[in-house]
């Protein structure tokens, strides 16, 4: 294998542009970060803090944030996430005990839509219809008002219980799709081809998870708690065909003030596995799809924020898969920063602070990015966590390993596969940089004992 | 059968400005105007407080949570217009209305998309229709 880094040996990428002079308001202003997620979206408060915010994040007992007060944020605000139907009471009566004062409330977490509407507004401040987000947590209440907008949908039944299995499989047939009412990251997402898959997938699901969950203690990185404490209900959904994109979107006073489209590679799965941005696809077929987001978050009641929203291309037309009112997970608000230069962080927490925002889109990508996941190529013991250690080139934006040696990783042979890590590489192209991409995943050796 | 068919609304009076409603089917895109119709009219009659009796409403979607968002809307518009003391400062649970008895499926839907934290939910009777004070 030729080594690929030296198609273009002088590649650099381009310097993030200047900072939109608006993102100077943020400085010295306060916000309350209502469920602090995963230690993934770390690098979001990171770019925060770089613009000034201060930041207090309100979570659950034991969450990694609140080691870092005093270095990264600024309080914590304890409070447990169950039960559920007091939590927005609880944290009310707790960030106003805190004493502190807060210019905005925001949120990257997925579940945090609901509680961080109310307290926005019991704070007087910025923040989401409550029926908006309300509509963003469950999947089937996204595709009721879709539908009654008159917004082509798929099929799709809600599982309440396994014996309305069949009855779901007669409406919405095979191939579907079977995931979580409330779900997040993928979790629990299977493409189902007959009866048997649906019923043997929606039983290890449930069965598994049945008295394994947590009643209490619970904060906003107990992924499985948030998902299934609320009940097992999910949602079989007719299997949409074509190639699938997400549409990260940043409203102002109801108008789209940025949309930037990455095309997701196909996903075995049902989890992305790795993306191109700017989407080598025609571009009148890429404004159908932003123009089909755009639509659903006006009929969900959005006028300001951040979103990503996942939609498909399909033989009939653009679809939407979900909405979520948030950031993209991940490193997607980097990938907008270096394609577009568009903060979506920084313009994100403008519109907690209520003012209007302008992000200024690059007329032209300032580069073209490949993204992809290190998917585990089998079940066993992975020996050496270094297998990026060698993988150099001027193109490589950024690398992740998310295993360490001597753990026991699970590949295709026995479910989904473990993301090992991942590799972004940035171009000149999409086409040169997913050429460069696939040349150095083909130099990745795993040293993964046979399980 | 459609579900505007199986759909009835039973009203009860409790004093001068508490109603209490037992739906029976389901509360969906059709039948969700036939409530919220009642309840404005229920409310131009001075009703300020609702309790919903939701037992026997098997599937309550998108449409349904809007409805009950609208008529909680216009219970605390009446409530304002009647000079009567709703507002409260450390909750945000209706103080004009509450539910009863939702069946299993009706409840994950409300938790699921955050209703429970903005309506209180009871399993006695009672005890819901002494809450309003």
């Amino acid at each position: 294998m030729s080594t690929t880094n030296q198609a273009t040996p002088s590649f650099r990428l381009p310097a993030p542009p200047a900072d939109d002079e608006a993102l100077a308001a943020l400085r010295d202003k306060r916000f309350l970060i209502v469920m602090g997620s995963y230690p993934g979206k770390r690098f979001m408060y990171e770019r925060a803090r770089e613009l000034g915010a201060r930041l207090v994040v309100l979570d659950g007992p034991g969450h990694w944030t609140q080691a870092e007060v005093g270095g990264l944020f600024e309080a914590f605000i304890e409070v447990d996430l169950q039960p559920p139907d007091t939590l927005a009471d609880r944290a009310l009566r707790a960030v106003r005990q805190s004493g502190l004062r807060f210019d905005g409330v925001a949120t990257f977490e997925e579940f945090a839509g609901p509680v961080a509407s109310l307290l926005a507004r019991g704070l007087g401040l910025t923040g989401h219809p409550f029926l908006a987000v309300a509509h963003c947590r469950d999947k089937t209440l996204t595709r009721e008002i879709c539908i009654e907008a008159g917004i082509p949908s798929p099929r799709f039944f809600r599982i309440r219980a396994a014996e309305e299995l069949a009855a779901a499989a007669a409406h919405v047939g095979f191939p579907a799709v079977l995931k979580p009412v409330s779900g997040a990251s993928s979790v629990a997402t299977y493409r189902v081809d007959g009866d048997d898959e649906l019923a043997r997938r929606y039983h290890q699901t449930v069965d598994t998870l049945k008295g394994h969950l947590k009643a209490a203690d619970v904060h906003s990185n107990d992924e499985e708690e948030l998902i299934w404490a609320k009940g097992f209900d999910m949602t079989l959904e007719q299997f949409l065909d074509g190639e699938e994109f997400d549409v990260d979107y940043l409203l102002s006073r109801g108008q789209v003030a940025y949309a930037g489209i990455g095309r997701d590679l196909p996903q075995p799965y049902m989890r992305e596995v790795g993306s191109r941005l700017p989407p080598d696809f025609p571009e009148d077929k890429q404004a159908e799809l932003i123009a089909l987001g755009a639509e659903v978050l006006a009929v969900l009641g959005f006028t300001e924020g951040s979103f990503h929203v996942e939609l498909k291309y399909t033989s009939a037309g653009p679809r939407l898969i979900e909405v979520n009112a948030r950031i993209g997970g991940a490193y997607i608000a980097k990938l907008h920063r270096w394609v577009w230069g568009v903060d979506l962080i920084g313009q994100y927490l403008l519109t907690r602070l209520g003012r209007p925002i302008a992000p200024g889109k690059a007329p032209r990508p300032l580069t073209h990015i490949a993204t992809s996941d290190l998917s585990c190529p089998h079940s066993g013991v992975i020996l050496r966590a270094d297998f990026l250690d060698n993988i150099d080139s001027p193109h490589v934006i950024l690398k992740r390993v998310y295993v360490t040696a001597g753990q026991r990783v699970t590949g295709p042979d026995r479910g989904v596969p473990d993301s090992l890590g991942e590799i972004f590489v940035a171009a000149t192209s999409t086409d040169e940089a997913a050429r460069i991409l696939d040349g150095l995943l083909a130099q990745i050796e795993f040293d993964i004992t046979v399980a | 059968m459609d579900s505007q068919h199986q759909f009835t609304i039973h009203t009860q009076s409790v004093g001068a400005r508490l109603v209490i409603m037992e739906v029976r089917g389901e509360i969906d895109a059709t039948t969700h105007v036939q409530l919220q119709e009642m309840m404005a009219e229920s409310c131009r009659r001075g009703t300020c407080y609702l309790l919903l009796d939701l037992s026997a409403v098997p599937f309550m979607g998108s449409a349904g949570l809007r409805a009950l968002h609208a008529i909680d809307e216009m219970l605390r518009q009446q409530a304002a217009t009647s000079g009567v003391a709703v507002l409260s400062e450390d909750s945000f649970k209706s103080p004009c209305l509450k539910l009863l008895n939702p069946h299993p499926a009706v409840a994950r839907t409300l938790t699921i998309s955050g209703f429970e934290m903005i309506f209180d939910i009871f399993t006695d009777r009672q005890a819901a229709i002494n809450s309003f004070g």
